[in-house]
């Protein structure tokens, strides 16, 4: 009974995630670029980095990787997160999917609207024990392999960083906004597309649950391709 | 009284409190000191313990650099990159992994091996074969991946579904100009088998933990396992965030030790320690130095020592307590059967020293007081005779004897006797009858009726004429000295020669026959006795040529005139003319027979009677 109870919830989870923008099953009618995402570099690797992290013994570079990609700037399409806004009160959205494996939980950084449902789902063949920091309603609790936990967005706006107490390098951040209408998340070139409904938008970008770069002003349409000239510029502005 | 023996007993005693307090002194020293080397040992071990990981990941790290470019591995990442991983990509990799860490040494297999993309999928994996139900596993967010996957090389520990893993990365680069394609990661589980490697390499016995939770332990020879088992999540807690070790701290049972480490890495934060521990030797207490010895112990000990020890210690007391209680004793034993066999009738004290002479001395005291209360005779002091051994007749300290009553001679002494006017030789002297004999002062004394008669003396020249006749003819019964008639003149004058009527009658006057002055002796009524005037000093100086001689001879008769009304004697007639002419003679006559130069005299009481004593004095 009850695992019938779980797997409908995953149907209809599954199909929800379908419509929602994080996949991008419909026409764009909003595309853009990024630029500056390689200044962009997680807080939890630079971290580590460090010596007196006390993270490794032996860290040194490969002599066959040039300097140039030597750099521990962000996976784009996991850690940047671009949010499509409006001037009104958007609706909670579609429930998100959230994947914890490999030691991080993608995407890393997330921007909702209030009353959004966030399941996380472990792919790792062992327990995780997900918890918000200083959520009292998410505490940390075992998430058995293939098995998820769900969260509902709060009002109102705020931030949220997403830890596993087993994995010290999971880090993820929930920004809740009530304006924020879609997401959509760049591929490795950078590139980004929306299918919003007709009207005026502002597109946010946000990394490591924090504002980067230029909020940018865009015109969605019912027919055509709102193409944005100017790459969002990362490295600049935001918070 | 037996003080070599009782100084050696407190010697001894004093040796062995000193022994117990420096063998004390010495469990406490060897429990400091051996309590600071395990210590100081445990810190090294964990030190090596420390090292020998990172050796480790070193050498693990370098490993991969033969994968890393393994041409099915790079292919099989450039098929998969930004797109669907395929079986076949899968297979060559896994097949690349399995031929890499075949070739390996035992000590550096890997336990699992990944090949991720440049997205951190897993491409492939070998010895982990339980994530094949799980398709959307993937490690890009390790940190130590996701540095390989940016170009660096990276070791690190992991706590991997629960168990502790070490963890080598490497980035796998097929061409220059390009990022790296993909990564290789090599896992090694902390297991009784890395342990025991890791103890070996470096001879300690250690265990790792994750949140306080053992995993593994290894341990050296001889040492005892379930020690580890007693460790608690205290024990193996470094309280300090940014240090690696802990303090060195003894483990409950007071027995072993321990120094905690910290493995670097994602186990830092999630308790992946390791714990070396050591067996601390401690001496419980003194006795615990012999319980504790092995046979090595005991034949490093030099026995001659210790006998030569026993030996000598033993030895001095045995010979102390002989010298001072045995032999003492032996001769006690002795003298005490010869006295009761009666060979002798005293303890010969010479032959006693220290408290047995004193014993013996009042053993001896003892005897004669019942010999006397029996009837025996009594012991009296020594004489001037007994003093000074057999003097001529003439002159004799017996002439310093002022008897006024009773016998001529006092107790002791010898019969005074007037020195003859020519040197004809010593006269001897016959005392008389009623004369009692001077004990000997060793010795049984004398019979009193056996007294040693002396053979009268020749004649000497006539001397001058006395002040007065004798009393009576002969020597027998003898009269007081100096009693002269109780018509002679109190004039001085020579007193008549020994042999002389006068002295064979008793009457021999004593002092100041020499000096030609009658017999002191006076029975005269109280008005008619000479008064004792203080000589002038030009008698002084007259009578002697030597003025220190004759101011000693006026203090001797000073004291002399004084003794004698001090034991309520008379002193009529007595002059100091008269005393310093027998003084005069005794000293030339002692002088002579002793060759001396010089002869003090000393008043003294003898038998309630003042007398005089002559010393020779050798100088």
């Amino acid at each position: 009974m009850r695992s019938r109870k779980t797997f409908l919830l995953l149907a209809a989870s599954m199909t929800a995630l379908g419509l929602s923008g994080i996949v991008h099953a419909v026409t764009p009618n909003i595309r853009g670029r990024i630029s500056g995402q390689d200044k962009l570099l997680p807080e939890v690797y630079l971290e580590a980095a460090k010596p007196k992290a006390n993270r490794w013994t032996w860290r040194e570079p490969s002599p066959a990787v040039e300097a140039q990609f030597r750099v521990l700037s962000a996976n784009v399409p996991r850690d940047v997160c671009i949010a499509a806004t409006s001037a009104q009160t958007a609706g909670p959205q579609e429930p998100v999917l959230m994947k914890i494996s490999g030691g991080r939980i993608v995407p890393t950084t997330l921007a909702v609207s209030p009353k959004t449902k966030l399941v996380l789902k472990n792919l790792d063949p062992f327990p995780h024990k997900a918890y918000i920091v200083g959520n009292k309603g998410f505490t940390a609790e075992i998430i058995q392999p293939n098995g998820t936990r769900e969260w509902t967005a709060p009002d109102g706006n705020g931030r949220y960083e997403i830890r596993d107490e087993l994995y010290p390098s999971v880090r993820t951040w929930v920004v809740v906004d009530p304006q924020v209408l879609q997401v959509a998340y760049p591929g490795r070139d950078g590139a980004f597309a929306f299918a919003l409904p007709s009207g005026e938008y502002v597109l946010k970008a946000y990394f490591g649950g924090r504002r980067v770069g230029k909020a940018t002003g865009v015109v969605a349409k019912e027919r055509g391709t709102f193409e944005i000239k100017e790459p969002l510029n990362l490295a600049e502005g935001g918070d | 009284m037996m003080i070599l023996s009782r100084a050696w007993v407190f010697i001894l005693s004093l040796l062995v409190g000193a022994a117990i307090y420096i063998v004390s002194l010495a469990v406490g020293q060897y429990n400091r000191a051996n309590a600071k080397g395990m210590d100081d040992a445990l810190l090294g071990d964990g030190q090596v313990v420390n090292w020998a990981l990172q050796i480790d990941s070193r050498r693990r790290l370098d490993t991969l650099i033969l994968v890393s470019v393994d041409a099915g591995v790079t292919k099989a990442l450039k098929a998969s990159n930004g797109k669907d991983i395929t079986p076949a990509a899968k297979e060559e990799a896994k097949k690349a992994l399995s031929s890499f860490n075949e070739k390996l040494p035992v000590e550096y297999k890997n336990d699992v091996l990944f090949v991720v993309d440049r997205d951190g999928r897993m491409i492939a994996q070998l010895g982990y074969d339980s994530i094949n139900a799980f398709p959307e596993f993937e490690l890009g967010g390790y940190p130590a991946v996701f540095d390989a996957l940016h170009g660096f090389l990276r070791d690190d520990n992991w706590v991997f579904g629960g168990k502790l893993a070490r963890v080598v990365t490497r980035p796998v680069e097929a061409e220059l100009g390009q990022p790296p394609l993909g990564a290789i990661v090599g896992l090694r589980w902390v297991d009784s088998s890395f342990a025991k490697e890791i103890s070996s390499r470096t001879r300690t016995n250690l265990a790792f933990f994750v949140q306080g939770t053992k995993v593994a332990q290894a341990a050296t020879e001889g040492f005892e396992d379930p020690i580890f088992e007693q460790l608690t999540a205290s024990d193996i807690k470094v309280e300090a965030q940014d240090k690696v070790f802990s303090e060195v701290h003894a483990l409950a049972n007071g027995k072993s030790g321990l120094i905690a480490g910290r493995m670097p890495g994602d186990a830092w934060d999630l308790g992946g320690t390791f714990a070396v521990v050591r067996t601390r030797t401690s001496i419980a207490g003194p006795m615990s130095f012999i319980s504790g010895a092995d046979d090595k112990d005991k034949a490093n000990v030099k026995t001659w020592l210790v006998v030569l020890t026993v030996v000598a210690g033993a030895g001095l007391g045995f010979l102390f307590s002989y010298l001072e209680h045995s032999r003492p004793l032996a001769e006690v034993r002795a003298q005490a059967a010869r006295l009761k066999k009666g060979e002798i009738d005293y303890l010969q004290l010479p032959r006693f020293q220290g408290a047995y002479r004193m014993f013996a001395q009042d053993i001896n005291s003892g005897i004669e007081r019942v010999v006397e209360k029996g009837g025996g005779a009594n012991r009296k002091p020594a004489d001037l005779e007994s003093i000074l051994g057999p003097v001529p007749a003439q002159p004799n300290m017996s002439a310093f004897s002022f008897p006024l009553s009773g016998p001529t001679f006092a107790p002791g002494m010898q019969a005074p006797v007037v020195p003859p006017a020519a040197p004809s030789g010593p006269k001897p002297f016959v005392p008389p009858a009623s004369a009692p004999a001077a004990p000997s002062p060793l010795g049984p004394p004398p019979a009193p009726s056996a007294p040693t008669p002396l053979a009268a003396p020749p004649a000497p020249a006539p001397p001058a004429p006395l002040a007065g006749p004798p009393s009576a003819p002969g020597i027998a019964p003898p009269k007081p000295l100096g009693a002269p008639p109780p018509s002679a003149p109190k004039s001085l004058g020579p007193p008549p020669p020994f042999n002389s009527p006068v002295a064979r009658s008793g009457s021999v006057p004593s002092f100041g026959q020499s000096g030609g002055i009658p017999a002191f002796e006076d029975d005269g009524p109280e008005d008619e006795r000479t008064m004792i005037a203080r000589p002038s000093e030009d008698v002084l100086a007259a009578t002697s040529g030597d003025g220190g001689e004759a101011s000693d001879w006026l203090s001797v008769y000073d004291d002399y005139v004084r003794t004698k009304k001090q034991c309520s004697e008379s002193i009529d007639g007595l002059t100091f003319e008269k005393f310093q002419v027998t003084l005069k003679k005794n000293r030339d006559a002692l002088m002579q027979r002793h060759g001396v130069k010089r002869v003090k005299f000393s008043v003294y009481v003898k038998e309630g009677k003042a007398s005089l004593k002559a010393t020779p004095v050798r100088e």
